[in-house]
């Protein structure tokens, strides 16, 4: 059903764009300032918007950072053709993109899933990276290293104007010191801010490959790509409806005294409601996390069946060596623990945080593997691991 | 009043911050002091009196010679009974609060208390007498910021006096006082030693004080050589005014006093007697002349006289004379 | 020139020190129970008696609660109090400076440096170094910290014996600590945004992460810094009216620095390496037993604050625990939020009475 709707309004656009361009010639029709839109349905992701004018494609990041107030927009127009008269305070974007630099991890498997992997001629810094083609590229040089990412300093404008790329994509804070963008735009850089992160929905946050692919015309097999991804999750998810005994769960470490305490609107408290868990701290208000005290946690807690994403513990012993109060808890005892650490490299790269964005299904199919097993025999855990 | 308290044989003193570099502020320095006496440390600044005293007291190394105290070997005492035998009041102030006068004082018997400072009868009594000798008693439960700072100098000598030691030694004690705060400790000094058998030694700029109250006095010049003796034995001996004078101050034997020496000192010839005369010469040398009892017709005369009670002065020059009704309003016409 | 002392008042008689000393061990004992009952969770005081003195508990959480989160917590908070009170006591008074904390020898940019490096310079899970940290259990990031201060001390120790002035002693101790503290710098500058949280988190000082077997070690270590002190209180006098005066009377100074420099240390690194930098005790509180007790007395002022300190530490970490609510906060915001303006009020409040407490 979903389908054919996209399919006829992808016709509808098509139709129009061909007969607004017959009739270029004829009349002065459009008074400035007045474009016809489409708009491209975006269903989860409530952070960008995309929509097709005559001759370009606008994308629209409507908060670009947490806190932000206002939207910034991006005009993607075909090379070779003249940018929009009225574009204003937009970046203009020649599309396709041909060569790509990434400041974040997490768009390597939005890439790889469109084919462009080899568009990437920079990154920030490979030591996080998980995926195999980036590591061996930067390894042999192929790959630039460009800093201003995450953990990787500050930005390198230079190696930046000479890799001359045709895109730069990156996250940021909003703050100016931390970020890397408002010097890359003062030195006339194309750069692009993707706010995947402040997606909590694990489909919204997915559907930002279709923001990528935009970049390379290839939002329409993005958008298929994406289809099928939400139809294995939802798929997924319908296992575990109306299930009557549901299992209990929380996540997380203490940290001196402070257990931070993903909000109940979080990204991982929405999985872990998807996955048909009871999340212990569901009613935390909010999508951050909260500080509690040890003691708050363990009293709600301690009899929880699973316990998940514990830091960097890789197994029960060192865990517990951190705290020897952990051995209360009835999910450490019964060895009910948890980690997404399955998929991780020596230099500290974890694909959880990489490709896991890109396949929240993967990650639901996990969860429901681990609170009920028998719900998909025969399926093995890929991000996730057993704590031993 | 006899007893060879401290002597000093060939002593060097200075600085040897390390091995290669050596400072020798004097040398060669052979000085005694006996129980009772009452001797002054005086030389113009930066003499080394500090070093001096520092070093007499063990609390810097001396660099040659040996001192005696009480005939043993300084170096040989321990910390200990070093600190029982000499004590010090160093020059500046010391900030102290939230501490009372008697605890101060009370300070002064740790040498003779144990690792955890218990107080016996003897110490409280060492103590309540210290505060009577320097004659603070009634400021006993005051804190010590409240003080004044000649009240404060008596309770830092007290805390000295409560260490009971033979030697009480003094830096500038008088520094930071004003006149009488500093007449009342040096005579406190002298009673000290005269009445109780005290040794002490101190330094001090106060010269006038010093040949006042002083048994004898170590006179340091910047040679770095020290002349022992009774005050009016230095100044009979040239060495007093040696030692101090310089370009153009000159030590005046007969008054005591040190005196510019003006090259272009205008005569003036002075007809007077008694105490009119003598403050008149005095404000005329001050003001820069030179004056004398006889001279030619052309210079200034001066003359005053007492009329019942009030002085007038009368000066005579360049043919005109006049009647003035203070040394001030001489001076000005002189200065016209 | 100051004002000859007939025309100010009379002396205020000295007050009775053992009642205020009886009245600081009441406030103790007083902030241990409360700080036994108060928290996230809602315990009963009865039961909290009633677990302490062996009884089965109504829930079993309770008991876990109250033995291995809350009695930890107290003790530690008992034992930090006093350790910072005390070593930053003997710091104002080496160093003869009212502003004078224990951290100023630069231990805790040393601890904290120690830290740093555990948690931000190390690879993942699989790194060799993070699981040997691990395997040394929750001595790990202590034994870091103390690393770090211990270095620094080293330093110290060697520097300070033959140094003269303790002025020197003390510019040396801060550039150690400026020095640690770029060091720490830079590694944050290098690290990934979750590690900085980890040692940023760290940095914020708490009770709460302390455990029974972290206890067996951090206890004797900081009675042991404490019992160090019982020989200083009459050095520490002596060395009231400066180093040379204190020569003067025996005192032997050099042993002396280097008896107070050891201990302060000890009791200051000990406590960061545990509990993460805990700021503001250990300069307010001699200040306020100086000014509650009118004395510069060491023989006094130790033990008083050691006591008052433990007090503090306790009652800050009642109020940081936000009890009834689930949330906590880090202990140093609460330290300076309170502890500032309370020590404010004290020294105007003597003020008014002319008589003014620094040193």
């Amino acid at each position: 059903m979903k389908k054919t709707t996209r399919i006829l309004l992808l016709l509808l656009v098509l139709v129009l764009t061909a007969c607004s361009a017959i009739s270029a010639g004829e009349a002065p029709a459009k008074e400035s300032g007045q474009t016809e839109l489409r708009v491209f349905p975006i269903r989860f992701a409530q952070h960008f918007t995309l929509e097709y004018a005559d001759g370009y494609k606008k994308l629209t990041v409507t908060q670009p950072w947490a806190g932000a107030t206002e939207a910034l927009t991006y005009l993607l127009v075909p090379r070779g053709l003249p940018a929009p008269a009225d574009a204003g305070n937009a970046l203009v974007i020649e599309t396709p993109v041909r060569t790509f630099v990434s400041m974040s991890t997490t768009y390597y498997p939005f890439l790889e899933k469109i084919g462009k992997l080899d568009a990437l001629v920079g990154v920030d810094d490979a030591t996080y990276a998980y995926n195999p083609q980036v590591r061996a590229r930067a390894a042999d040089g192929s790959l630039a290293l460009v800093g201003g990412g995450a953990g990787g300093g500050s930005v390198n404008v230079e190696k930046l104007l000479e890799l001359n790329p045709d895109l730069i994509m990156t996250s940021a804070s909003g703050s100016p010191d931390l970020d890397a963008h408002p010097k890359l735009l003062e030195a006339g850089l194309p750069v692009v801010i993707n706010a995947d992160y402040l997606e909590q929905s694990p489909l919204g946050r997915a559907e930002w490959g279709i923001f990528i692919a935009a970049f390379f015309d290839l939002e329409e097999a993005a958008s298929q790509d994406f289809d099928a991804l939400v139809q294995r999750y939802e798929a997924a998810k319908k296992l575990t409806q109306g299930l009557e005994d549901k299992v209990s769960v929380f996540t997380n470490t203490d940290y001196q005294g402070t257990w931070y305490v993903p909000g109940g609107e979080s990204y991982a408290a929405l999985l872990l409601k998807d996955a048909g868990a009871d999340y212990i701290f569901a009613d935390q208000p909010g999508n951050g996390a909260a500080p509690l005290a040890f003691e708050a946690v363990f009293d709600a807690a301690k009899d929880a069946d699973y316990w998940l994403n514990v830091g960097f513990a890789a197994d029960l012993d060192s865990l517990l060596a951190m705290d020897a109060r952990y051995a209360e808890f009835k999910a450490f005892a019964q060895g009910s623990v948890y980690n997404y650490n399955a998929r991780v490299t020596e230099t500290g790269g974890s694909d959880y945080f990489e490709s896991g964005v890109a396949n929240p299904d993967v990650i639901l199919k996990d969860l429901i593997r681990i609170f009920y097993p028998d719900l998909l025999p025969g399926y093995e855990l890929y991000y996730y691991q057993q704590l031993s | 009043m006899t007893r060879l308290v401290l002597s000093a044989c060939d002593l060097q003193i200075g600085f040897q911050p390390s091995r290669v570099s050596r400072k020798v502020v004097a040398s060669g320095l052979n000085l005694d002091l006996h129980g009772g006496e009452f001797v002054c440390l005086a030389g113009p600044n930066g003499v080394g009196k500090s070093t001096l005293l520092r070093t007499l007291t063990r609390l810097q190394p001396a660099l040659g010679g040996e001192v005696r105290l009480s005939g043993r070997p300084l170096r040989e005492y321990s910390s200990k009974e070093l600190a029982g035998l000499v004590s010090v009041v160093l020059t500046g102030q010391v900030e102290v609060n939230a501490m009372r006068v008697r605890e101060l004082v009370g300070l002064g018997r740790f040498p003779h208390t144990g690792i955890f400072d218990s107080r016996s009868q003897e110490d409280e009594r060492a103590v309540e007498n210290a505060l009577a000798l320097t004659d603070v008693s009634q400021l006993a439960d005051r804190f010590v910021q409240e003080l004044s700072d000649g009240e404060r100098q008596r309770v830092m000598i007290a805390r000295a006096l409560a260490q009971e030691p033979l030697l009480l030694v003094l830096d500038e004690p008088t520094a930071f006082l004003d006149l009488p705060g500093r007449i009342s400790i040096m005579h406190l000094l002298r009673d000290l030693a005269r009445g109780r058998g005290q040794a002490v030694l101190t330094s001090t700029h106060d010269l006038d004080l010093a040949m006042r109250s002083a048994d004898r006095i170590w006179l340091m010049n910047r040679g770095g050589s020290i002349a022992q003796g009774s005050p009016e034995d230095l100044v009979l001996s040239g060495q007093f005014g040696h030692t101090f004078s310089q370009a153009n101050l000159r030590y005046n034997m007969s008054t005591g006093q040190f005196e510019e020496e003006h090259a272009g000192a205008r005569p003036v010839v002075l007809r007077a007697e008694g105490l009119a005369g003598a403050w008149t010469a005095h404000a005329l040398r001050r003001a820069g002349f030179e004056v004398l009892v006889e001279g030619a017709e052309y210079l200034p005369l001066i003359e005053v006289e007492g009329q019942g009670g009030a002085n007038c002065w009368r000066l005579t020059w360049q043919g005109v004379s006049r009647e003035l009704s203070s040394i001030y309003a001489l001076l000005s016409a002189l200065l016209e | 020139m100051r004002p000859r002392s007939d025309l100010t008042p009379a002396a205020s008689k000295p007050l009775h020190k053992g009642w205020i000393i009886a009245l600081f061990v009441l406030i103790l004992l007083a902030a241990f129970v409360l700080s036994l009952s108060l928290g996230s969770v809602s315990i009963p005081m009865r039961q909290v008696f009633g677990i302490l003195s062996g009884k089965p508990a109504f829930k079993e959480s309770w008991k876990t609660i109250v033995l291995d989160f809350r009695l930890t917590k107290a003790l530690t908070a008992v034992l930090t109090g006093a350790a910072l009170s005390v070593a930053g006591l003997q710091m104002q008074t080496l160093f003869r400076n009212p502003l004078a904390d224990p951290f100023i020898l630069g231990i805790n940019s040393g601890a904290s440096l120690g830290v740093a490096l555990a948690v931000l310079a190390i690879g993942t899970t699989g790194s060799i170094l993070l699981a040997g940290i691990s395997t040394a259990g929750d001595l790990g990031l202590a034994l870091a910290a103390s690393i770090g201060a211990g270095l620094v001390l080293g330093l110290i120790l060697l520097v300070g014996r033959r140094v003269k002035s303790p002025i020197t002693l003390l510019i040396l101790g801060l550039m150690f600590g400026y020095a640690a503290s770029a060091l720490t710098s830079l590694l944050i500058y290098f690290s990934l945004p979750e590690r900085i949280q980890a040692y940023t988190v760290w940095s914020y000082g708490s009770f709460s992460g302390v455990t029974w077997s972290q206890l067996r070690v951090m206890a004797p270590v900081i009675l042991a810094g404490l019992v160090l002190t019982v020989f200083l209180p009459k050095p520490l006098n002596a060395l009231l009216l400066g180093e040379e005066y204190a020569r003067s009377m025996g005192v032997n100074t050099r042993l002396t620095r280097v008896l107070i420099l050891l201990s302060a240390s000890i009791l200051a690194g000990t406590v960061t390496a545990f509990c993460g930098p805990i700021g503001f005790i250990g300069v307010a509180v001699p200040h306020l037993c100086r000014n509650l007790l009118r004395s510069a007395d060491h023989k006094l002022l130790l033990p008083a604050v050691g006591i008052l300190g433990a007090a503090l530490a306790l009652l800050a970490d009642a109020i940081a625990q936000l009890p009834g609510s689930q949330y906590v906060l880090p202990i140093n915001v609460v330290t300076s939020l309170f502890g500032a303006p309370f020590v404010v009020w004290v020294i105007i409040q003597q003020r008014k009475g002319r008589t003014s407490f620094s040193v």
